[in-house]
C-alpha cells in the first residue's frame, strides 16, 4: 500500500491523471506500472538526478581513458544510507551505477541478494600476500611438465590495491607456447580458498582432463593437487581458466593463454611481432572489489559487468612500434559477460583466425566483436607514425530514460615511432590470403551443410523467487531488448538476481528436457547439425556465447544467412532473438559439457552434457 | 540548406516520428496492462502476428544480395515490424523484416557500436495512381539523417541496410524516382523495434491523450 501511495504521489507531482488509482496492486503488470510511475517521482523530486541525465547521455562519443579513478568509479554511488556498514567483514552494498539514474526501484530500497557476500579471504593482510608480476612465457615441448598453482596475489590496478587470485603469482597466468601435436603434463595445485579445477578451453584433449567438476573430475579442494595431461591437437589460440565458480575465480584473475604453433612456418602471413591481449573487466567501487555471492552466484540476470576495463589485467595496454610495422594481435575475451567491440583507430586490421582455426579467407575489418571466451587473430598495420588508440566502442542503453548513449573506453595506446621497420611486410599484409588447408578440411563437410537439423535447442530463462517488483518492472523494461547487451543497463535488478531465484535454460526441443536433463548421445565420427534458437520472448532475452567442450564446429548460418567465410570454432555468440545452425564435428569421445559462457548464466543452470562413444 | 517549406515538413515529420515511437510504446503498454499473465511476463506484440502472417504468405526470395536469407532458409523468429497506412493511402499495408547481415563475426555492428540490420520492406495495396512512384526511406527519429532505400519495383519489396540505434521507415509517393529527398505524401510508416525503448513513466496510459490514434 505504501508503494502504491508513492506511485499516486508521483502522478500528482507530474500533474497527470493516471490510471494508477484504479490499479489493483496484486496484478503484476499494475505493480510494474506503479513502480515506473514511482520512478518518475524519483526523477521529479531529484532535480540533480533529472538534470544530470540528459547531458550525460547526450554527450557525443565521450572518450574515457580507461583508468581506475575513485571519482569515476564512485560517481552516482553514494549509497551508504542503504547499505550494510563497511567493516572487515564483507557486506553487501549498492552496486555501482554506470550512469546517473535512480538508485533503486521503489520498494526495493535496501534489498540485498539472499546469499552471503564473498571476497577472497578478507582477513588477510594484503602486505603479506605476494605481489603479482606480469605473466611469463613458458615455451614447452612434447613430454614437458609444467607446474601451475592457483593462489592469492596482491594486485596493483591503477592507484588501488586488491587481493585477487593468480596462476603462479602472475597476471594473466603464464602464456604457454607449445607446438601442435605436443602433449604436456600439468601439475596443478590449488592454494586459493575455494575448490577449483582447470579447464583447457577449446583444446580437444582427453576427456578426463577437461577440468569440469561434476562431469570429468571432482573439484580440487584447497591445498590439494591434480595432474592434467594436455594434448594439443589443433594449432591456434586457446586459454585456460577454472570451471568451478568461474564467476568468482576467473573474474579475480585465474586465466591464461596458450598458443599452439603449427609446424608450417608460413601458417600465418609474416608479421614483425605479436601481442597477446586478454580483455576483461572488474567491478569495483570506493570500498574495493564488489562482493560476489558465496553460496550462489549473483548478477545472474545479465552477468557481472565490470566498471574497470582491463587488458592483460591492466587498465591501459601500451605498445611502442616502428613505422610500417605489421603486428599480430592474439585477442581473448576473458570477461564474465561483457562483449567487446574493438577498434584500433587509424590502423588497418586484417582478420586471420578464430577460435580453433584460421578463416577460409583473410578479410579486412574495421572492428572486432568478441563475446566471452571467444578468440580472434588479427593482423594490424601501422603505416604512419603517431598514436593509435585501442577502443571499445558500444551503444549502451539507459532503460530508465529509454535511450541509447555512446560509450567509448580507451583500452590501450600504440605509439608508432617515425623510424621505419627493418623488414617491411606491407605487401604481404595487403594481400588477402586464401587458406587452402582450411578450405580443404572444410570441404570434407560441405555435403553435410544441407543435412536436416539433428537437434534443436532453445535458450530461455525461468523466474523463481526473484523479487516481484523486479519481475513486474522487467515486463515493461524489456519491451525492447537489443540483440546484444553491451553494458549493464539495470545494475540494481541484476545485482539482486541469483542462481537461486533465476534459471537460465537450454531446452532440447524434441524432448522438452532442460539443462542437465538433456542426454544427447553421439558416436565418434558423427557429423550433426544443431539449431540453436535464442528465444525472443522470454523473461530477459539476452545474447548467449555457447561453448561446446572437446569438439569443434562451424557456424553455418545466422537467421538463415549463410556464413560466407568459415572457421572452426568452439564458442559462438547467439544474439537475442537469433537462430543459428551449427555443424558439429563429433571427434572426441567422452562426456562433455556445452554451456553459456556468461559465467553467471552457467552458474544459473545454463549447461548440458552430451556423450560421445568411441568408434568401434 | 533547406527551404522554409522543407523545414516545416521536416519538423512535422520529426514530430510524427516521435509520436509514432510513443504510440508504439503506448500500444504495447496497453496490451500488457490489459492482458492476464498466466505464465510469467510476456511481451505481447499486437502488430507482430499480422506481420508474421504476411511474411508467411510471401516466402523470402533473397532479394537483398548475399546478406539476405537464403530461399527457404530457417529465419527462426525474425523481427517483423508492421507498416501503418496514413490518410494518403488508407488501404495500404506493409511490413519490414529485420535480420543480421553477413559478417565474419556473429554480431554485426560497426566500429562505433551501431547494430547493423538487413531490412526487407514489403508493401501491398498501394494506391495505383497514374504516374505514381513509391520510394522507401529510413530516417532517424529526429530526421537529422535520412537514407533512401530505393524505389519499389513491381514486386513491391526492396531491401537495404541500416545501422542506426532507432529509425523510422516510410514510403513516399512521388511523381519521379529521381528525388534525393521525399517530396510527395507519405503513405506508409513504421519504426524500428528499438522504437519500443521508451521511458514508460509519463507516456501512453499515463497520459491524458492516447497516442494510439497515431498508430
Amino acid at each position: 500500500m505504501a508503494r502504491l501511495r508513492v506511485a499516486e504521489e508521483a502522478a500528482q507531482v507530474r500533474g497527470r491523471n493516471p490510471l494508477v488509482p484504479i490499479l489493483v496492486w496484486s496484478q503484476p503488470r499494475c505493480r510494474a506500472a506503479a513502480v515506473l510511475v514511482g520512478l518518475s517521482l524519483v526523477m521529479a523530486v531529484s532535480p540533480a538526478v533529472a538534470a544530470a541525465v540528459p547531458p550525460a547521455v547526450a554527450a557525443a562519443s565521450p572518450i574515457v581513458v580507461n583508468d581506475v579513478s575513485p571519482v569515476a568509479a564512485t560517481a552516482g554511488q553514494q549509497h551508504s544510507g542503504h547499505a550494510m556498514p563497511d567493516s572487515a567483514e564483507v557486506a553487501w552494498r549498492m552496486p555501482p551505477q554506470p550512469i546517473p539514474m535512480p538508485m533503486m526501484l521503489p520498494g526495493l530500497m535496501g534489498a540485498t541478494p539472499g546469499v552471503t557476500p564473498f571476497l577472497p579471504d578478507p582477513g588477510m593482510d594484503p602486505a603479506m600476500i605476494r605481489e603479482a608480476v606480469f605473466r611469463e612465457v613458458k615455451e614447452v615441448e612434447d613430454g614437458d611438465t609444467l607446474r601451475l598453482e592457483a593462489g592469492f596475489v596482491r594486485r596493483q590496478i591503477g592507484a588501488r590495491t586488491f587481493t585477487m587470485y593468480g596462476f603462479n603469482g602472475q597476471y594473466p597466468g603464464p602464456l604457454i607456447r607449445v607446438p601442435q601435436g605436443a602433449e604436456i603434463i600439468v601439475l596443478f595445485t590449488n592454494n586459493i580458498d575455494l575448490p577449483t579445477a582447470v579447464h583447457w578451453h577449446g583444446v580437444r584433449l582427453e576427456n578426463q582432463f577437461d577440468g569440469v567438476p561434476g562431469v570429468t573430475q571432482d573439484p580440487v579442494e584447497p591445498g590439494e593437487s591434480f595432474i592434467y595431461r594436455v594434448y594439443f591437437r589443433d594449432a591456434g589460440l586457446y586459454w585456460y581458466h577454472p570451471h568451478h565458480r568461474e564467476d568468482i575465480q576467473q573474474d579475480l584473475g585465474l586465466y591464461g593463454n596458450m598458443l599452439v604453433s603449427a609446424s608450417a612456418a608460413d601458417y600465418y602471413g609474416p608479421a614483425n611481432g605479436e601481442d597477446f591481449l586478454m580483455l576483461d573487466d572488474l567491478l569495483v567501487d570506493e570500498a574495493g572489489l564488489f562482493p560476489y555471492g558465496r553460496e550462489a552466484a549473483v548478477h545472474t540476470l545479465m552477468g557481472r559487468f565490470g566498471n574497470q576495463l582491463l587488458v592483460n589485467g591492466e587498465p591501459l595496454w601500451r605498445e611502442t612500434l616502428r613505422r610500417g610495422e605489421v603486428r599480430r594481435l592474439y585477442l581473448t575475451n576473458v570477461a564474465n559477460t561483457r562483449t567487446f567491440n574493438l577498434a584500433l583507430e587509424g590502423a588497418e586490421l586484417k582478420l586471420v583466425g578464430a577460435d580453433v582455426s584460421k578463416f577460409e579467407r583473410e578479410t579486412f575489418v574495421s572492428n572486432i566483436v568478441l563475446a566471452p571466451a571467444q578468440r580472434y587473430i588479427v593482423d594490424a598495420r601501422f603505416a604512419e607514425p603517431g598514436s593509435y588508440a585501442l577502443v571499445n566502442a558500444i551503444q549502451a542503453i539507459d532503460h530508465f530514460n529509454g535511450r541509447f548513449y555512446p560509450q567509448t573506453d580507451t583500452l590501450g595506446i600504440v605509439t608508432v615511432l617515425d623510424d621505419p621497420v627493418a623488414e617491411d611486410h606491407s605487401a604481404a599484409f595487403l594481400t588477402l590470403r586464401e587458406h587452402a588447408d582450411v578450405v580443404e578440411e572444410i570441404d570434407r563437410y560441405r555435403a553435410e551443410f544441407a543435412r536436416p537439423v539433428d537437434h534443436e535447442l532453445e535458450l530461455t530463462a525461468r523466474v523463481g523467487a526473484l523479487p516481484s517488483d523486479i519481475v513486474a518492472a522487467m515486463a515493461l523494461d524489456t519491451l525492447y531488448f537489443p540483440p546484444v547487451e553491451w553494458a549493464d543497463a539495470m545494475p540494481m535488478m541484476n545485482y539482486l538476481s541469483t542462481s537461486r531465484n533465476l534459471t537460465w535454460i537450454m531446452r532440447d526441443v524434441a524432448t522438452g528436457k532442460e539443462n542437465r536433463e538433456i542426454d544427447w548421445r553421439f558416436t565418434e565420427g558423427d557429423v550433426r547439425k544443431i539449431r540453436i534458437r535464442n528465444l525472443r520472448r522470454s523473461f530477459h532475452p539476452m545474447q548467449h556465447p555457447i561453448h561446446i567442450h572437446g569438439q569443434r564446429f562451424l557456424v553455418l548460418s545466422r537467421d538463415g544467412v549463410p556464413s560466407g567465410n568459415l572457421a572452426w570454432k568452439d564458442t559462438a555468440v547467439i544474439p537475442a532473438g537469433s537462430t543459428f545452425d551449427i555443424l558439429l564435428e563429433v571427434s572426441n569421445p567422452g562426456r562433455w559439457m556445452a554451456h553459456c559462457h556468461i559465467a553467471e548464466h552457467l552458474e544459473a543452470g545454463m549447461s548440458m552434457v552430451f556423450s560421445v562413444d568411441p568408434r568401434s | 540548406m533547406l527551404i522554409v517549406f522543407e523545414r516545416k515538413k521536416q519538423r512535422e515529420l520529426a514530430g510524427f516520428g516521435r509520436r509514432v515511437l510513443g504510440a508504439a510504446a503506448a500500444l504495447v503498454v496497453a496490451t500488457l496492462l490489459a492482458g492476464e499473465d498466466a505464465g510469467g511476463p510476456r511481451v505481447a506484440m499486437g502488430a507482430e502476428p499480422r506481420a508474421a502472417a504476411q511474411l508467411a504468405a510471401h516466402p523470402l526470395r533473397g532479394s537483398g544480395g548475399e546478406d539476405a536469407p537464403l530461399s527457404g532458409a530457417c529465419l527462426g523468429d525474425p523481427e517483423v515490424v508492421r507498416l501503418g497506412p496514413t490518410q494518403s493511402a488508407p488501404g495500404a499495408r506493409g511490413s519490414m523484416v529485420l535480420t543480421q547481415p553477413g559478417s565474419p563475426f556473429e554480431i554485426t555492428v560497426d566500429r562505433d557500436g551501431f547494430q547493423t540490420f538487413h531490412v526487407e520492406i514489403r508493401v501491398e495495396q498501394l494506391p495505383r495512381r497514374r504516374g505514381a512512384k513509391y520510394l522507401v526511406w529510413v530516417a532517424k527519429p529526429e530526421l537529422d539523417e535520412y537514407k533512401r532505400i530505393g524505389a519499389l519495383p513491381g514486386e513491391n519489396r526492396i531491401a537495404g541496410r541500416v545501422a542506426w540505434n532507432q529509425f523510422i521507415v516510410f514510403v513516399s509517393e512521388e511523381t519521379s524516382e529521381d528525388v534525393e529527398r521525399w517530396q510527395g505524401p507519405i503513405v506508409l510508416t513504421g519504426i524500428s523495434p528499438s522504437g519500443r525503448l521508451h521511458t514508460m513513466a509519463g507516456h501512453g496510459p499515463f497520459e491524458d491523450v492516447s497516442c494510439q490514434q497515431y498508430y
